[in-house]
């Protein structure tokens, strides 16, 4: 197996810090470094093959270093963005758009691609905790390159997380909801996403040649 | 209407917060923290210090905002503060209850021991639209307001008065974040009650 190596920026905020709530998403965890957000434009990234960018990171400081991202991207290399995207820092991702809330039951999703990184988790334990809705996902980001691949959608088929390796010569991810390293909702089906999405990442590490550039 | 700025992170949640035109259009400035500069408070009469900022670009603007203070300024600070900034801060973390209202005899654990001030007498905000999860609690000085108790000990939101020239009003509350990320409607009914009392209302 492939010893990824994964780079995420920390917002440096009150949620980020142990003991908190939500500090999870911080959380040491093997193959990944955590980096101050502030620090990306003197890190040297030769070494992670997969940069993750999460909720409480500045998107417009990563407007004003897109350069960097899209370099990364063209490097052979695999970016994870796991937010509602408002600027355009990420290449060929349109702005987020929130969903219309109408019903509890509008926040349900389902899985397009079976054979995905969501295989297996049953798509009422991801949207209902508690029979609450809305802790997973609420919008997501217009489709405008057709050759992405869907992975999970609302049920109007509103994208959620979708792939994209034509873009750049390296691979997107973006996904308008939690945290895919770190999020599950306790003993259930959510916890596969976690596990699967780092199976995922080693896989398509590999496929883009372990991130040299091609 | 007095004039209101905003710290503004650059995150997700943020950006739709202060955006939001009904939110926006009491918004004099939106001071984006990597840039402050402490000439950004000049003619300001109130600064919002929202929660979840970059905390070492909060602690360098610290100083700036205790003299914005001390000239007789307005400081809101929501969310849990794990950093000591506030004057004479004691804050303390609980664990989060997200769930208290599917509990039996459910009980936020609120209690507003303040109904006589403005902010609740003169009809800007209700103890239901300060009522979703608290993340801690602060305990107050002598001399300090406090306007929402925790029913086991500490306070929720606070005034105080005493400690510099200026106003603190603080709170556990979070509804900066919660709004900006498109969940929990009661955080929508705290901004627009807050920002008008904010705005105009007696503080």
């Amino acid at each position: 197996m492939t010893d990824i190596k994964i780079l995420k920026l920390d917002g440096g905020h009150a949620f980020g810090i142990s003991g908190r709530a939500m500090a999870d998403v911080n959380e040491p965890m093997d193959h990944v470094m955590n980096l101050d957000q502030y620090e990306l434009e003197n890190a040297d990234l030769s070494a992670f093959h997969v940069l993750v960018i999460t909720d409480f990171i500045d998107q417009e400081y990563l407007l004003e270093k897109k350069d960097i991202i899209e370099q990364f991207l063209n490097e052979g290399k695999i970016v994870v963005a796991c937010t509602h995207i408002f600027r355009p820092w990420l290449p060929g991702v349109n702005l987020f758009m929130p969903k219309m809330i109408r019903n509890h039951s509008d926040y349900e999703m389902q899985v397009v691609k079976e054979d995905s990184f969501f295989h297996g988790v049953d798509m009422k334990e991801l949207a209902y905790r508690k029979g609450v809705s809305g802790f997973y996902s609420r919008g997501y980001h217009p489709l405008t390159n057709k050759d992405a691949e869907v992975l999970l959608a609302f049920l109007d088929g509103t994208p959620i997380t979708y792939i994209d390796r034509t873009t750049t010569k390296g691979t997107i991810v973006a996904h308008s909801a939690r945290d895919l390293l770190t999020y599950s909702t306790g003993e259930n089906s959510t916890q596969l996403i976690a596990k699967q999405f780092m199976e995922w990442l080693v896989e398509e590490v590999e496929r883009l040649g372990g991130g040299k550039d091609k | 209407m007095r004039k209101i700025a905003a710290l503004y992170s650059g995150h997700a949640p943020h950006f739709r917060t202060f955006h939001e035109p009904k939110i926006n259009q009491y918004l004099e400035k939106i001071i984006y923290l990597p840039r402050f500069q402490e000439s950004d408070l000049n003619d300001m009469d109130v600064l919002i210090v929202p929660s979840q900022l970059h905390h070492q670009l909060l602690l360098n603007a610290v100083p700036a905002i205790l003299r914005f203070a001390e000239r007789g300024g307005i400081v809101v600070a929501f969310g849990p503060q794990p950093w000591e900034w506030i004057p004479n801060q004691e804050w303390e973390m609980r664990p989060t209850n997200f769930w208290w209202w599917l509990e039996p005899g459910a009980d936020s654990g609120l209690r507003l021991v303040a109904p006589e001030y403005p902010l609740f007498r003169d009809g800007h905000l209700t103890i239901q639209a300060c009522t979703w999860h608290q993340h801690g609690v602060f305990h107050l000085k002598e001399g300090m307001q406090s306007l929402i108790d925790m029913k086991d000990g500490g306070s929720l939101l606070y005034v105080d008065k005493v400690s510099t020239n200026g106003t603190w009003i603080v709170t556990t509350l979070d509804p900066d974040f919660h709004f900006g990320s498109y969940f929990m409607p009661a955080t929508e009914h705290f901004l627009v009650g807050f920002l008008p009392w904010l705005a105009s209302g007696e503080i």
